[in-house]
């Protein structure tokens, strides 16, 4: 109990300090609830398409179609909207996405080319399809009762089930032990019975649920999708995978679910404190690469400074006699 | 022998009369020879825009009975430079294209003084003077349009600040970007002369979820924030998602809301009244001066004999919805701004010798959506 709390107290100072700084650099404008509460509003959607990356990029697939497929579901959601109402929305989004999913996990199965490249291709591919489906505008808008899920507090709602349901599928499946064991060492996973390709497959369609997910709430909070072409759409993706690599250094002290989640919530102060601070986007970019290399150096490196501090105590000991 | 001497004289001047009668026939019904345009253009992209910037350069081209070359391009410097060299070996006559930055215009003027081929730019001014000065006195450079971007920027500043606006939000292209970077300038000079305090400027939005995020952003930092301008952004549905994401937070109307280029859907906002003002339109009829430059080059008859021929083209400012929806039926719709029978009979000096820099401004200066409607309503 008491490991879980001091883990618990140092996975929430990250945000913490994150905000402390900001809030002495710009009192005035950091110190309100609504400040707060933008930024945990703002974390929810790139967390959700961040769980729709995880599952792939712990088997060791590099994803670049994240953003054309988020967009080709939006886009059929949005379609099915105007349509079906609700029910189109959250059926088309969902099922187009775990069914685009499941192509590019079937591709990545059949065609054996590194994931890299087929995904690089496929995004193109996806785009124009985004663009054709999008229509005469390069977008599509929904009526604004259908955009209920994009404003608190359904959007919480949402999130926490997802989350509940990521928890569930990273923590107690077979696929979960399986997706661990092929993103360790694929070929001793192989050997040892696993079925790597159905493995990453499944990392595919699960995420897919994820995807759609996220493409629902993005239609609904923003009202309107865009389409994308000239790989535009692979912007969307480095946020959420920023957020899986932080998260990835922080599972040593807390659940991947959790540490998506803080990593996210950690780049939105930083993202809302810098423009607060009236500093210019371009230096935004500047200090989230150093805020990762920072937090990433520091833990991958702990237990080295760990063993300098001792060392660092035995030396002054041994002084001291 | 008198006689024979007056069917000498009524033959011979029949004779001159019909050879003089013939070479009048030959000057109106001729054409030119056949040519080719190269356009590096996203046609991949659906934005009816972007579409109609390639429908606007088309019917210029084929206004004169030539043909448009097109290759897919990403608009990038690197990109465009491999596109010119793509379109050379294409073995096109001229290539329009829409600079990234003044530093590859040097590169592309080589290329194409090599092969022998006129270029000319749409959209963009070249802003450093030493390579506008290597530029202007390229025989290769047919010239381009370009709108007065700082101008546009400063006065729609004003006339935000106008409706009430102290403190401003802003949302722009790439930094770099000669139009991003001279909008910026005049952004700055406007709010200087009108009092308004630009708080944050946010550049290369390209998605909608990033441009909901930077809009709840500045309605989290920035209380205060009491207008938001659009100085350009490539995003799909830019005024849609500010506005969703005003509505969300209970600001829509309250936060006034401009934007410099048009789109498609201002006149719902502008009848909801929670948009107020945008300049644009020059994304129609600037890539059409531009192409009728270079063709009227290609063709051998420059519209200025000495140097390049430079337009700037207006800017036209929309306020209310009725305007917005003439907008999108005749500036996005399939045809373009001028028909290639009008771009013909009043822009190709080929057939109409009166054409000067004179004649152009005045054309430009009667170019308006209601001038558009009245042209092509039926």
């Amino acid at each position: 109990m008491k490991k879980f709390l001091i883990n618990t107290l140092k996975t929430l100072s990250l945000p913490v300090i994150v905000y402390l700084v900001f809030l002495v650099i710009c009192f005035e404008r950091f110190s309100n609830w609504n400040c707060v509460y933008t930024i945990f509003l703002q974390s929810i959607i790139p967390t959700i398409t961040a769980y729709s990356v995880a599952y792939g990029n712990i088997c060791g697939v590099f994803d670049f179609t994240i953003g054309s497929r988020l967009i080709i579901s939006g886009v059929i959601g949005g379609l099915l909207a105007s349509k079906y109402g609700m029910a189109g929305m959250i059926l088309g989004a969902l099922v187009s996405a775990v069914a685009v999913s499941a192509v590019t996990g079937i591709l990545n199965w059949y065609l054996r080319i590194p994931s890299l490249v087929l995904t690089m291709g496929l995004t193109m591919i996806f785009e124009i399809a985004g663009t054709r489906l999008a229509g005469h505008y390069g977008f599509v808008q929904i009526d604004t009762k259908y955009a209920i899920f994009g404003s608190s507090p359904n959007i919480v709602i949402i999130f926490l089930l997802a989350a509940a349901l990521f928890y569930f599928i990273f923590n107690h499946t077979v696929f979960s032990f399986h997706m661990r064991a092929v993103g360790s060492n694929e070929n001793v996973a192989k050997n040892s019975g696993i079925k790597t390709d159905l493995v990453k497959l499944k990392s595919f369609v699960y995420g897919g649920i994820f995807l759609g997910t996220a493409a629902i709430l993005t239609l609904s909070q923003s009202g309107s999708v865009g389409a994308q072409t000239n790989l535009g759409s692979v912007t969307i993706v480095f946020k959420p995978l920023i957020s899986i690599l932080l998260a990835l250094v922080l599972q040593r002290i807390c659940d991947l679910t959790v540490g998506i989640f803080i990593a996210q919530f950690s780049l939105n102060i930083i993202f809302i404190g810098l423009i607060a601070a009236g500093l210019p986007d371009t230096f935004q970019n500047v200090v989230l690469g150093f805020f990762l290399l920072i937090v990433m150096i520091l833990f991958q490196n702990s237990d080295r400074i760990e063993a300098l501090r001792e060392k660092s105590k035995a030396h002054h000991r041994a002084a001291e006699e | 022998m008198k006689l024979k001497k007056i069917t000498a004289c009524v033959l011979a001047a029949t004779m001159t009369a019909s050879l003089f009668a013939g070479m009048g026939v030959q000057a109106e019904s001729a054409d030119p020879e056949p040519f080719t345009i190269g356009f590096p253009w996203d046609t991949a992209n659906t934005d009816p825009t972007w579409i109609s910037i390639y429908n606007n350069v088309k019917a210029a081209v084929e206004a004169a009975g030539g043909e448009l070359v097109n290759v897919e391009t990403d608009n990038s410097a690197d990109g465009l430079i491999d596109n010119v060299s793509e379109l050379i070996s294409r073995d096109v006559d001229g290539i329009l294209f829409m600079p990234a930055s003044d530093s590859m215009l040097p590169t592309v003027d080589a290329m194409c003084a090599d092969a022998g081929v006129y270029w000319g730019t749409i959209f963009r001014t070249i802003s450093d003077e030493d390579i506008q000065e290597a530029m202007y006195s390229s025989d290769w450079f047919a010239g381009g349009c370009h709108e007065d971007d700082e101008a546009c920027a400063a006065d729609i500043v004003k006339s935000m600040s106008e409706m009430g606006v102290t403190d401003l939000g802003v949302i722009n292209i790439a930094k770099g970007d000669t139009s991003s970077d001279l909008r910026d300038k005049g952004a700055a000079e406007g709010a200087e002369e009108a009092g308004v305090n630009i708080l944050n400027t946010t550049y290369d939005i390209s998605v909608t979820t990033d441009m909901t995020k930077t809009i709840e952003s500045y309605i989290a930092a920035y209380p205060e924030m009491n207008g938001i301008l659009v100085l350009g952004t490539y995003c799909e549905a830019a005024i849609p998602t500010i506005e969703k994401a005003l509505a969300d937070h209970n600001k829509a109307g309250e936060i006034k809301v401009g934007r410099i280029d048009f789109e498609s859907s201002l006149g719902d906002y502008l009848h909801e009244g929670t948009f107020h003002v945008s300049y644009g339109g020059q994304q129609q009829i600037d890539p059409l001066m531009s192409a009728v430059i270079l063709v009227n080059k290609v063709i051998g008859t420059p519209i200025v004999e000495e140097g390049p021929t430079n337009i700037i083209t207006p800017y036209l400012e929309l306020t209310s919805a009725e305007e917005a929806a003439d907008f999108n039926d005749y500036f996005l719709g399939d045809e373009a701004v001028y028909t290639a029978d009008e771009i013909k009979d009043s822009m190709i000096k080929y057939y109409n010798a009166d054409i000067d820099m004179d004649y152009m401004d005045k054309l430009i200066a009667t170019f308006s959506i209601a001038d558009v409607v009245s042209r092509h309503s039926k």
